[in-house]
């Protein structure tokens, strides 16, 4: 039964976040809870275990038990992430305003980057917000065109598991699970630091009445 | 208010309806009460009025006039009629003409008014028609607009706000629809064959329909909810989150691998990356092995599976420095046989500025030295290497390297 998932399991053991879109079969083993105790049965020796974020959207790997050599480590972790967080949450910014999203980008969207780059193109206060992206050290792209530019986006979003690219040769790419998990971690940062957000609620219509 | 055009039709036409819903005031309100229009003594240009205007329709062709829907809910508002408001308009109303109905129905068959109690059973069944169809009306304009997700309005906020409307319509069809007591229509159809079919049979089997669906409906409702405030969370934590890092640029959380209890979301333990080779001493799978070996591609290409692209570069680098380091070897092998050449022991530094080699003078010691002694012992024997070696300081006794003298044995060369 489980060398069926041998897959699953060096993708988990290789650092990867496994989602309903990066690895549907695989998301789909790890609902049942029978399958999951095999895993961190098997993940034992290896002081790893399951884990998800706070949804159960996106699975990973993390330690079983904690000395102060992993704990040091996971520091360094969390602040690589750290560091990619503003670049990131500007980024989502970025694609909701260029699509005109109502909403910020949440797994299995779909993105295509042809598009995105037309839009972008015409528009000076996009152009503009991309070409502040793409001088922060996470997207860092030495491209003076948009299409180059945004290329570079993708191949980073991509290569950290944010952006999943079904085809090659096609320039269309779905949002992955990661997305929730950067998400889980911001809301956590946020609660932890009880950092205020302004809450301001567009007016309905009765108080537009009113 | 200035700009309001008076004479524009739809300007005309509001004041003209409200003044009828003014004037007409006692009848309607009658009829909110479930008394039915006189048609004959209102008059049929009064009616014709009444039912273009959109404040009263006829459900059908038998039945009397009724206030339509909106109207209807004025009232409710106008009165604050919290009876009406919870139980529902419809149903209530409902109700008031089906306990009438049922009264005169007996009275009919009492009297042996046979003909008139047929009439007025049609009525009855086209007033547990209307009911129906008004239910399903109102369940299918609540699936349409699940169905597109309310993205006939724009903002997350305001589907909020649709999605509440349409939960607190559902419930008040759920509370209409309770208030259907299905006890007393039974009593109500006593031995009547006809009543029981239509109040009982027909009714209840629709009834229970229109339950589930609408407890399908509410189900969805919430779900969609649930999505909708998740994202409208997601939204403002983005947007708040940028503004927060943007005024406290130096902002730092805290240390949290660091705590006694340690978050999933911090704990991501290190990659490792599961390699495997092929198990020689298994002569079983010799065969198997073989066959993969032939069909191996010229070279493997980089996994796809590992999310970095920098193993690529490091291969790269590994193949220049495989290069130099060859180059190295060789000149210094060079150097080895120049001096058994010569016959004669000779200067490394002073070869390097001979051969006017590029190599740094430091790198080129250590590897004249790692050269002698990765030398076979038997062709060791041949060579001597002398260390020109001086301390580092008065009181630093570590001794420096300067040039090292490659000396031939076989010339007999002692000190």
């Amino acid at each position: 039964m489980m060398m069926q998932y041998s897959h699953l399991l060096e993708q988990l053991l290789a650092g990867g976040f496994i989602c309903e879109v990066t690895d549907n079969q695989g998301f789909r083993y790890l609902q049942d809870e029978q399958q999951r105790e095999a895993i961190d049965h098997y993940l034992r020796p290896l002081n790893r275990r399951l884990a998800s974020n706070p949804e159960g959207t996106v699975w990973f790997l993390a330690w079983r038990e904690l000395t102060q050599p992993l704990r040091d480590q996971l520091s360094q972790q969390f602040k690589e992430t750290l560091d990619s967080l503003i670049p990131m949450l500007k980024l989502l910014q970025l694609t909701q305003e260029t699509m005109g999203h109502e909403n910020v980008l949440t797994a299995n969207d779909i993105l295509n980057r042809h598009d995105l780059a037309a839009r972008i193109e015409n528009n000076p206060s996009l152009r503009e917000q991309l070409q502040a992206l793409v001088q922060t050290r996470f997207f860092q792209s030495q491209s003076e065109d948009v299409s180059g530019q945004l290329k570079q986006v993708f191949d980073r979003l991509r290569s950290h598991g944010y952006l999943h690219q079904p085809h090659k040769d096609r320039h269309h790419y779905i949002v992955t699970g990661k997305i929730d998990y950067l998400i889980d971690l911001t809301r956590f940062i946020r609660e932890e630091e009880h950092i205020y957000i302004e809450e301001d609620v567009a007016p309905s219509q009765e108080d537009l009445l009113a | 208010m200035s700009t309001l055009e008076y004479n524009s039709e739809a300007v005309k036409q509001g004041i003209e309806r409200l003044k009828l819903l003014g004037k007409y005031s006692d009848v309607l309100m009658q009829n909110y009460y479930g008394v039915e229009l006189d048609e004959a003594q209102a008059g049929a240009r009064l009616v014709n009025q009444l039912l273009q205007a959109n404040i009263l329709w006829r459900p059908d062709e038998a039945s009397g006039l009724k206030l339509t829907g909106p109207v209807r809910e004025m009232i409710v508002h106008l009165i604050a009629d919290e009876q009406r408001r919870k139980v529902n308009a419809e149903v209530g109303e409902f109700l008031v003409n089906i306990r009438l109905l049922v009264g005169k129905i007996n009275a009919a068959e009492q009297q042996g008014h046979y003909q008139n109690s047929t009439y007025l059973q049609s009525k009855l069944s086209q007033e547990v028609d209307d009911l129906n169809s008004r239910i399903a009306t109102g369940i299918n304009s609540l699936w349409n607009r699940l169905n597109i997700d309310f993205a006939f309005v724009s903002t997350v906020q305001e589907k909020i706000h649709e999605n509440e409307k349409a939960h607190s319509e559902v419930v008040r069809w759920l509370d209409g629809l309770e208030l259907i007591d299905f006890k007393e229509l039974i009593a109500f159809a006593g031995s009547n064959g006809g009543l029981r079919h239509i109040l009982v049979r027909q009714l209840q089997g629709q009834v229970s329909v229109h339950f589930s669906s609408l407890r399908e409906v509410q189900k969805r409702l919430n779900e969609l909810m649930a999505r909708f405030r998740q994202q409208q969370a997601r939204n403002l934590l983005v947007r708040g989150m940028l503004q927060f890092f943007q005024q406290k640029p130096n902002f730092q959380p805290s240390d949290y691998a660091q705590r006694s209890h340690v978050v999933d979301l911090l704990n991501q333990a290190a990659s490792v990356q599961a390699s495997v080779s092929i198990a020689l001493d298994r002569h079983q799978d010799k065969h198997a092995m073989q066959q993969m070996l032939a069909q191996l591609p010229a070279r493997l290409e980089p996994s796809v599976d590992l999310p970095h692209a920098a193993p690529a570069l490091a291969w790269q680098e590994d193949q220049t420095i495989l290069a130099k380091r060859r180059a190295l070897h060789e000149d210094v092998v060079s150097f080895y046989l120049n001096v058994l050449d010569q016959q004669q022991s000779q200067s490394a530094l002073g070869y390097l500025a001979e051969a006017q080699l590029s190599w740094d003078p430091e790198i080129w010691l250590y590897q004249v030295i790692a050269e002698y002694q990765g030398l076979a012992s038997s062709d060791k024997l041949a060579f001597r290497l002398h260390y020109d070696e001086h301390a580092a300081g008065p009181f630093n006794t570590v001794l420096i390297i300067e040039d090292v003298q490659l000396q031939l044995l076989s010339e007999g060369v002692g000190a």
